[in-house]
């Protein structure tokens, strides 16, 4: 009760100030005027009385003050007080509040940028309630983890793992499905799931019903669940869809729900269809994901001992199918969607902390100056009464109010930014979708800027209130007034900056060094010209060999003798993207060398050699002759050529492919090599080209055609003499006169598909790289205000100088050695732990090493060149200080 | 120290207050007057911690107040002791009583 009147008679004093002032002022003269009655009946004059009444009682003034700060709400008004003097002083010297205000802003808000991305991507939790129980069950071998599995293995470990709510299924590649029958074919993202895929995840169903489990079995009644995008735009959002029949790849599909708007997977998908998985120990093809939640009691160590126990029995029922290395494991699902990224995510968060720590040093700095200036002002200030806890407390509020406008800045900076840094940020990056400035972004801003405020603002609100009274006021700011702490205080924070700079601009160095590399970095085909496009080939004609065949040979012929086209060609998929890999055994191995193993394999039509430019280094280049009624060929590259026929002439040796997989129509017929072809980084430019075997698609056994076009769409390449995208549209007329159900998409040059591939570097580079420049100018911006103003203060001792002989080279000497033994030193620093911190870049990097000499020499003489820069501006006006006027400078 | 008038003990210029408005709603001045002459000149009050306390007291709710006229018709802030301040006024002269006469002991005892 007494709080709560006490908060309301606190209040009143605040908001009705001038009653409550007028209702103390008459009570106290009431007071007054009683006691001088008193006093005048026993004879006083009334001046006499009044005057004895206050020597007696006090004056009045002085007890109004004590009752006012009596109250907690007096605490508030002093601090109102000082947030007013601090703006004020603000006002006063805007030079100084804009370079503080600014390197504020520039620092919090990359911060905040950064900090938006990275919390929404690595820290915040996947859109699915519960998601800390979501793990992915994978199988494990000593090289590393391997997330796909068989549909035997799948359906082995759902029916046996303990301690799973539920174990879902899902196609992690699909080659998509053609919709029709709504006017123009279009070709959709399509992933099957199983049947509690959504159950799993915590989704219910925006409309309708996820599939049962009918439908989830091979040969069970077909049915999709379109995505609330999909549903939106294709059927104008018809709440009588659920029941309703689309055509899928030309088989009729019956609608039985629709996701909500805020699903989102990956991959993601315009609809889900049913997985039906079925157990066929010949099924080796490892194309499954499986998405467990666990039970609320089981922690991830539990549920990897429960995965590993069913792996164990997996083993002893099909000792044929899991090999001693193989094990079973789970890893966390939002690790695994976003493990991948994490250490560049981090490193640029780290990164853009270095800056902040640079602007925090160069606020400090100039806070510093302020209070040695400010010397004067203090000592008055104490002299007159005021004690140094309200001193100090009132510079921490400037140094806070400071921070935290520089915070509301810099959050509106980073709002601004956002959207440029996305469009930076690489497609692949996961969960891009869910970026945005929400309110964690503004706690982050809001306790840091409070933090910096008052961290930075600590030292030089204890150097100032510290002001002695006596030499402040004697000395005034005539000579070395700048205390030696506060002084030695700014030239660490200089080293400092410097060595954080340094820090920065090795890292950037590095990875502009690696993207540079990887630019001139041959992926093995000529990418320009190249102008590529995806088709599905769902419907179930295609699942013959020679159907394909007709249908790649009819648009090849119509495509090539399009006008601005040189070649064209097919490819079951593209280097950077996923591709099937193969056993294969060489039949005649006459060296006795490695028999068989794995290979990249790659269905290509005649002219796919051309059309990329790969180069053919021995043998012959496919033929039309080489179609089905031909005898079977294949093409290998130099990397299969040197690992598995080291020393021989490969050319006319046979080999099986599929070997091991006759039960499930994957084994090849016996081919012969007829060419050796260069390699191509299939997996990307970082990683080295694999072995890869090409054969000609119209060869492909059928059973291979049936997966392949379940699993990956069919690649057309097109050389073009002019812009290759010119002619996207000519070639999706051409594709769609010879197939008019199968929707041509994704038309992407092959410029487009290189530079896409290296989009991480290229964000991890330009990210770096601005905040090394960013971090540079700070430095270089607070370097220069150190020493301008040291030379401010040293015009004086420099006048003196002059006057007794000095020249103005000795003059400019002083100065300049003063700012560079700062920078030297900070190198120095710098270097260090650079050497030590670039080591974590090692992952990111390419070509290059942590260490690279090169990188760190160039950093050194590029910062000394912006040091000796901003050393010089400070000097030279040093040089221009008249000896007379310095010395009368007062 | 017998021709200046004494310190207040720490904490009990509150107690006396609430004992002085014990008897009936009364102003400032009065107040102050009161505590003089019932302590025989021993206190004498500044204005400063008198009008403090009345603010405290307020605010804990121990008294309240309301402008009214003084016997010379003059307006003045009369102070009025609540029901919790009577209550807190018994206790702590209760309390008193039992500390007075323990340090008695203790000062006689030696």
């Amino acid at each position: 009760m007494s709080l709560l009147r006490s908060i309301a008679s606190g209040l009143r004093s605040l908001f009705r100030k001038e009653q409550v002032s007028q209702e103390l002022d008459e009570e106290l003269n009431g007071f007054l005027e009683m006691a001088a009655e008193e006093k005048m009946r026993q004879g006083m004059s009334r001046k006499d009385a009044l005057r004895a009444v206050r020597l007696e009682r006090g004056s009045l003034e002085v007890t109004k003050e004590a009752v006012r700060s009596a109250g907690w709400e007096s605490l508030l008004e002093t601090w109102w007080q000082d947030v007013r003097y601090g703006l004020r002083m603000f006002r006063k010297n805007p030079g100084f509040t804009a370079v503080a205000l600014l390197t504020l802003t520039l620092g919090l808000g990359v911060n905040c940028a950064i900090f938006t991305v990275v919390n929404a991507v690595l820290w915040q939790p996947l859109p699915y309630p519960n998601s800390e129980h979501l793990v992915l069950v994978q199988r494990q071998f000593p090289d590393g983890m391997y997330p796909a599995t068989s549909s035997t293995k799948f359906l082995f470990w759902r029916e046996h793992a303990r301690g799973f709510e539920a174990l879902a299924g899902y196609t992690f590649a699909s080659s998509g499905v053609n919709l029709t029958g709504t006017g123009e074919p279009e070709r959709l993202h399509s992933l099957r799931v199983s049947a509690d895929f959504f159950r799993t995840l915590g989704v219910h169903l925006f409309l309708g019903r996820a599939f049962t489990d009918d439908e989830d079995r091979p040969g069970g009644p077909d049915a999709v669940v379109l995505s609330h995008n999909l549903w939106q735009r294709d059927f104008r959002g018809d709440s009588g869809i659920v029941g309703r029949t689309i055509r899928l790849g030309g088989q009729l599909c019956t609608v039985v729900g629709v996701a909500p708007a805020n699903f989102t997977f990956t991959p993601a998908a315009d609809l889900w269809t049913p997985l039906r998985a079925q157990s066929d120990p010949h099924d080796q093809t490892n194309v499954y994901r499986v998405l467990g939640r666990l039970r609320p009691e089981v922690n991830y160590a539990r549920a990897d001992q429960y995965v590993r126990a069913a792996g164990e029995e997996f083993r002893q029922q099909h000792p044929d199918l899991m090999n001693d290395k193989e094990a079973v494991s789970v890893r966390g699902y939002q690790d695994s969607i976003v493990g991948d990224v994490r250490p560049a995510l981090l490193i640029l968060f780290g990164s853009v902390g270095f800056v902040l720590l640079i602007a925090c040093a160069n606020l400090g700095s100039l806070l510093l100056s302020r209070s040695t200036v400010r010397r004067k002002e203090m000592a008055v200030r104490l002299a007159m009464g005021a004690n140094r806890l309200r001193l100090t407390r009132q510079l921490l509020i400037e140094s806070t109010l400071l921070g935290i406008t520089g915070g509301g800045m810099g959050l509106a900076a980073a709002a601004g930014a956002l959207p440029l840094l996305l469009r930076l940020t690489p497609e692949s990056l996961p969960r891009l979708g869910e970026v945005r400035l929400d309110w964690h972004v503004w706690t982050f801003a809001f306790v840091a800027a409070i933090a910096i405020g008052i961290l930075f603002g600590l030292a030089p609100a204890l150097q100032g209130a510290k002001a002695g009274l006596r030499d402040a006021l004697h000395v005034s700011i005539r000579g070395a007034s700048a205390s030696r702490g506060a002084t030695r205080l700014q030239r660490l924070l200089v080293v400092g900056e410097v060595g954080l700079s340094v820090v920065l601009l090795v890292g950037a160095g590095l990875l502009i060094q690696t993207f540079w590399r990887l630019q001139h970095e041959s992926p093995g085909f000529d990418p320009r010209h190249v102008l590529t496009a995806q088709v599905t080939l769902d419907n179930q004609r295609y699942n013959k060999t020679a159907a394909v065949a007709q249908l790649e040979d009819q648009a090849l012929t119509r495509l090539e003798s399009l006008p601005g086209v040189e070649v064209a060609a097919t490819v079951s998929n593209l280097p950077f993207d996923f591709g099937p890999d193969m056993n294969f055994a060489i039949e005649e191995n006459p060296s006795g060398g490695d028999p068989s193993g794995s290979t990249e394999w790659r269905a290509i039509s005649p002219h796919y050699l051309q059309t990329m430019q790969i180069p053919l280094l021995q043998g012959r280049n496919l033929t039309d002759r080489d179609n089905a009624s031909g005898a079977p060929v294949a093409l290998i590259n130099q990397a299969l050529a040197a690992r598995f026929f080291p020393g021989q002439n490969p050319l006319g040796q046979h080999i099986i492919i599929g070997a091991g997989a006759e039960a499930v129509g994957l084994a090849d017929r016996t081919r012969e090599i007829v060419g050796i072809v260069g390699n191509t980084k299939e997996f990307g430019l970082t990683r080295p080209a694999p072995e890869t075997l090409f054969v000609p698609a119209a060869q492909v056994q059928d059973g291979m055609t049936a997966i392949d076009n379940r699993l990956i769409p069919l690649v057309w390449v097109v050389r073009t003499t002019g812009e290759p995208r010119s002619l996207a549209r000519a070639v999706q007329r051409e594709l769609l006169a010879v197939s008019s159900q199968e929707a041509p998409d994704n038309f992407r040059t092959m410029e487009d598909l290189l530079s896409a591939s290296i989009a991480q570097q290229r964000f991890n580079m330009l990210l770096l790289a601005m905040f090394a420049v960013l971090a540079v100018v700070l430095g270089a911006v607070g370097l220069y205000g150190v020493l301008a103003y040291l030379v401010a203060q040293r015009t004086n001792e420099i006048g003196i100088r002059m006057t007794l002989g000095a020249s103005r080279r000795e003059v400019l000497r002083l100065v300049v050695s003063n700012g560079m033994r700062m920078t030297f030193a900070g190198l120095g620093l710098g270097i260090v732990a650079a050497l030590g911190l670039t080591r974590l870049l090692g992952g990111l990097l390419f070509g290059v090493k942590p260490t690279d000499a090169f990188t760190f020499a160039s950093v050194a003489i590029l910062l000394s060149g912006v040091a000796l820069l901003a050393c010089y501006i400070p000097a030279l006006r040093a040089t221009r200080v008249d000896p007379i006027v310095a010395l009368r400078y007062e | 120290m017998a021709d200046k008038p004494s310190d207040l003990v720490q904490g009990t210029l509150d107690m006396l207050i609430l004992k002085t408005l014990a008897l009936e709603p009364m102003h400032g001045y009065g107040i102050s007057v009161r505590l003089e002459q019932m302590s025989k000149g021993v206190f004498r009050l500044n204005a400063g911690s008198l009008f403090v306390a009345f603010q405290r007291l307020q605010r804990d709710g121990l008294i309240r107040s309301e402008w009214k006229a003084t016997e010379n018709s003059r307006r003045a802030k009369y102070y009025v002791l609540t029901d919790k301040g009577r209550k807190r006024l018994n206790s702590e002269t209760r309390e008193w009583g039992r500390q007075v006469a323990a340090i008695a002991r203790i000062l006689e005892a030696s």
